[in-house]
């Protein structure tokens, strides 16, 4: 009788919406997990597994290009690096439609490094000046290449990982082409596209740290919001004059988003970044007036100060997240 | 396409960024009202310990080869024998022609202005512009060249030399002439 009751009050709740069907499985789930999860240490030593064979290719490719270039003609030379890279994406390829997802996606890591000292190789073998437009010009390519292959290879993370790399890179590399820096004497051109860079970064974290993503990309997500904030609070640090004052603006909204978007590491670079700050400010407008030890003492009561701060803000607001995806 | 705006943004913002620095540096340069044209010399170092036989400089308005040796004696200096002698240059920043001078073709002309700031007020300096492709030159490629940074206000732009082929770090700015 009151096993009946139990399981009518059961279903009553299940129907009223308060609990799923999923959420009175997963009480009797851990058995099974155990075992999948067993299944998945496997398949993660197999994949550090072939994350070292990658690293060793490159490593195998480097040295023996390191060792003999003198003895390598220029065939040899084109051959070990740039048709390296070819065979290597080529078998990627292959392995991406025999399902054999993570293998492909290093030996596509392993290709991504090659050519670029491929296409270096080739063109300092065809005594081709490579100079800032050229490099501009490869690096569009690559990024295209590795974008697109993002899309035909079932979305493995390693292609769009080095397209937002070769993306970056290739926003310097036009930036060193429109801009010479020595006589204009300037850094300002790159602090500011390292500012914009660093919101891209966010941007692009925020699109592939969606629900509907793949774990994988997720993660991708993650480091992007650190590398964004990396290079917006670097970029807006180093700027000096009217971003002394902005700074500030900028860290509370880094701060704010961090807890937003529920990014531990943006808030532990906003940390380390306003403590960067506060010397910075110190340094330049209060050592000379209040002296150095009034200084220092000052700066240590703050910077203790903002790390009671972040862990009371992390404790309330990222380990609450952690119990709630645990419950 | 509201889906994909973060995404659009990402890749409109860098892009932007090099498409503001690339109009700051060229308009200026398209807009640089220069007359006056410069004339300039290299190798040519009338100070320091080791000096050259002689360097020119400006007198009454005219360039003229200085013969320091005499001078040197006199004060008991040491002279250098000249590596490379000094070479005197004209440019032009409208036409962006450059052209090098006899002391004798120099000579003719009438200098109307001494020192760095033309006549017309923009501030000039000499030195080298990196083309590279910043901190990610990735087969250590580049393409600096010689030329002018060319100052007014709050603008500056580089005008790149021609050819310098000939010229050094330390090009020396006699004077301005029409």
């Amino acid at each position: 009788m009151q096993k009946e009751q139990l399981l009518q009050e059961l279903k009553q709740q299940v129907e009223a919406g308060n609990i799923s069907s999923a959420d009175v499985s997963s009480l009797f789930a851990e058995p099974v997990q155990t075992e999948t999860q067993k299944k998945n240490f496997s398949v993660n030593v197999v994949n550090v597994l072939y994350g070292i064979g990658g690293i060793v290719i490159l490593s195998g490719v480097i040295a023996l290009l390191a060792q003999n270039w003198d003895g390598l003609n220029s065939f040899a030379r084109i051959l070990v690096t740039l048709g390296m890279a070819i065979a290597v994406y080529a078998s990627a390829v292959l392995l991406n439609y025999k399902n054999h997802n993570v293998l492909s996606e290093v030996l596509s890591a392993v290709s991504y490094v090659l050519f670029p000292l491929g296409i270096g190789v080739l063109m300092y073998e065809m005594d081709v000046q490579i100079e800032s437009l050229q490099v501009s010009i490869i690096l569009t390519a690559l990024t295209i290449f590795t974008a697109t292959s993002f899309f035909l290879l079932k979305k493995g993370v390693v292609h769009i990982l080095f397209a937002v790399i070769f993306g970056t890179m290739m926003a310097y590399a036009y930036l060193g082409t429109v801009y010479s820096d020595f006589i204009m004497q300037s850094a300002k051109p790159y602090l500011y596209l390292t500012l914009v860079l660093g919101i891209s970064h966010g941007l692009l974290a925020y699109v592939f740290k969606q629900p509907q993503q793949k774990h994988s990309i997720n993660m991708l997500g993650k480091l992007l919001y650190a590398t964004g904030t990396f290079g917006l609070l670097v970029a807006s640090l180093s700027l000096g004059g009217i971003w002394d004052v902005l700074f500030v603006f900028v860290v509370v909204g880094t701060f704010l988003l961090s807890v937003y978007l529920h990014s531990r590491g943006m808030l532990i670079l906003s940390s380390i970044f306003l403590i960067f700050y506060l010397f910075k400010i110190t340094a330049e407008y209060f050592a000379q007036s209040v002296g150095w030890p009034i200084a220092l003492i000052l700066i240590g009561i703050t910077t203790i100060v903002v790390a009671i701060g972040t862990f009371k803000v992390n404790q309330k607001y990222f380990a609450h997240a952690g119990q709630q995806l645990r419950s | 396409m509201k889906k994909n705006l973060p995404l659009i943004v990402a890749l409109a913002l860098p892009l932007l960024v090099v498409g503001i620095v690339l109009i700051s540096v060229s308009v200026p340069a398209q807009e640089l009202d220069i007359e006056h044209k410069v004339i300039f010399a290299v190798n040519n170092e009338p100070y320091g310990n080791y000096q050259d036989e002689y360097v020119y400089i400006v007198s009454d308005g005219r360039v003229e080869r200085f013969d320091i040796q005499e001078f040197n004696e006199s004060q008991h200096k040491r002279i250098r024998v000249p590596q490379e002698e000094p070479k005197l240059y004209i440019y032009d920043f409208e036409t962006e022609e450059l052209s090098e001078l006899s002391s004798e073709e120099a000579g003719q002309f009438e200098i109307v202005k001494t020192g760095n700031i033309s006549p017309e007020g923009y501030h000039l300096s000499y030195g080298y512009a990196g083309g590279s492709a910043g901190i990610f030159d990735l087969f250590g490629g580049y393409s600096g060249n010689y030329g002018w940074k060319i100052e007014k206000g709050n603008m500056s732009v580089f005008k790149e030399l021609p050819d310098t082929s000939g010229i050094y770090w330390n090009a020396d700015i006699l004077g301005w002439v029409r």
